[in-house]
């Protein structure tokens, strides 16, 4: 098994400093907020950690698939640009497996995944704010 | 950036746990890394082994869950996932281009080469299937040489733009791309008068200007592939493209 990098101060930076080169192919991302598959990404990755440590890419689409009640899994190329995505904002880290594990079992290496502290951070964030209601447009002028 | 750190070697590791295969894994997922494959061919090659590795485990996994049965959804994920593959790749582009030394057009030079045999191809199928088509309703009286000439000339065109994918085989595409050009450009031209009227008219009234163009539009096109086939097998392209490689 590979090491785990440590969490920095910048990592909180980057997630509260939104990229916008990606808002061409998502829903327009408001800064420092998540979009739905990102979301789904982090609270699925949480849960996943919570029973084995880690968690990889077909793991993480199953386990996404059968929180929200989907019929289809995440595409491959959605699920992986936005690990990518959300591995560049620190919010997510992953290692390569252990070949010789991979080469016991007689499968491809896995690509493993953890939640970091600011992913966590940044989960609990933008569930809370989604949790509470927006305030009324008329409370403005109240 | 991943904390993901790349050892030596660890590239062609990943490359091959990557062939490792599914008992049940079909032509579907043969075609999905084909895919993946074609859209990674030209990016740093510590970035594609990555991805590759990773689709390739996500595809046994979901065989290993659903066996036979998961044909279809891996073709569906594969489908609906094409955009982001793109635009996944287009940004791993801009930033090796970022990060690439001046003068070496990283993003620049490519498309060229690619718009380049994009039209040459499109040149010569148009060139093949007017044979073809004059072939099968029997009005055909060009020389046979040409014929075949034309469709070799595709053939090379098709294997040059899929050379052209490949980063370290781009200056040898250039050389066949050349070869390509010539025969679609000088013998396409002659094909062409044997499948069209209007082509045989103003090729008859304007004999001299049209031999002239047609010299100047192959020599212009078989140029332009071999500068470059040059461009890429200098070492200043070749500094760029490892630099790609290490960033």
């Amino acid at each position: 098994m590979g090491r785990y990098l440590p969490i920095a101060d910048h990592d909180i930076f980057l997630y509260f400093s939104s990229i916008s080169s990606y808002a061409g192919c998502m829903p327009r991302r408001r800064e420092g907020r998540l979009v739905d598959l990102e979301v789904g990404i982090l609270g699925s990755g949480i849960e996943l950690q919570a029973e084995d440590g880690d968690f990889y890419g077909f793991a993480l689409a199953k386990r996404m698939a059968d929180r929200t009640g989907a019929t289809a899994l995440t595409a491959h190329g959605t699920l992986y640009k936005a690990l990518a995505r959300l591995a560049e904002r620190g919010l997510v880290e992953s290692v390569w497996e252990d070949p010789g594990i991979a080469a016991n079992e007689g499968r491809p290496r896995r690509r493993l995944y953890r939640v970091t502290g600011a992913g966590a951070v940044a989960y609990r964030a933008e569930t809370e704010q989604r949790a509470t209601p927006a305030p009324s447009p008329r409370t403005a002028f109240a | 950036m991943s904390p993901v750190t790349f050892g030596p070697g660890e590239g062609v590791e990943l490359e091959a746990s990557a062939r490792t295969r599914h008992q049940a894994a079909g032509s579907v997922d043969g075609a999905v890394l084909a895919w993946c494959r074609w859209y990674t061919a030209d990016l740093p090659e510590d970035v594609a082994a990555e991805r590759r590795a990773e689709l390739a485990s996500d595809l046994y996994e979901e065989r290993e869950h659903a066996g036979a049965r998961a044909t279809g959804s891996i073709l569906w994920r594969a489908i609906r996932g094409i955009p982001a593959d793109l635009a996944w790749r287009g940004s791993r582009l801009r930033r090796a281009a970022l990060g690439a030394p001046r003068g070496t057009f990283p993003i620049a030079m490519p498309t060229l080469a690619h718009l380049a045999a994009i039209a040459l191809v499109a040149w010569g199928g148009f060139i093949v299937w007017r044979i073809a088509r004059s072939l099968l309703i029997g009005d055909w009286r060009g020389a046979a040489d040409v014929a075949e000439l034309s469709v070799v000339g595709l053939v090379l065109a098709l294997v040059g733009s899929w050379l052209l994918m490949v980063a370290r085989r781009r200056a040898f595409a250039g050389l066949v791309l050349a070869v390509a050009a010539y025969l679609l450009i000088r013998f396409g031209t002659y094909a062409l008068m044997e499948t069209s009227l209007t082509f045989t008219a103003y090729f008859s009234t304007s004999t001299a200007q049209m031999v002239l163009l047609n010299r100047v539009a192959t020599g212009a096109a078989v140029l332009f592939f071999l500068s470059m086939a040059a461009w890429w097998s200098s070492p200043n392209a070749a500094a760029g493209r490892s630099e790609e490689a290490s960033s």
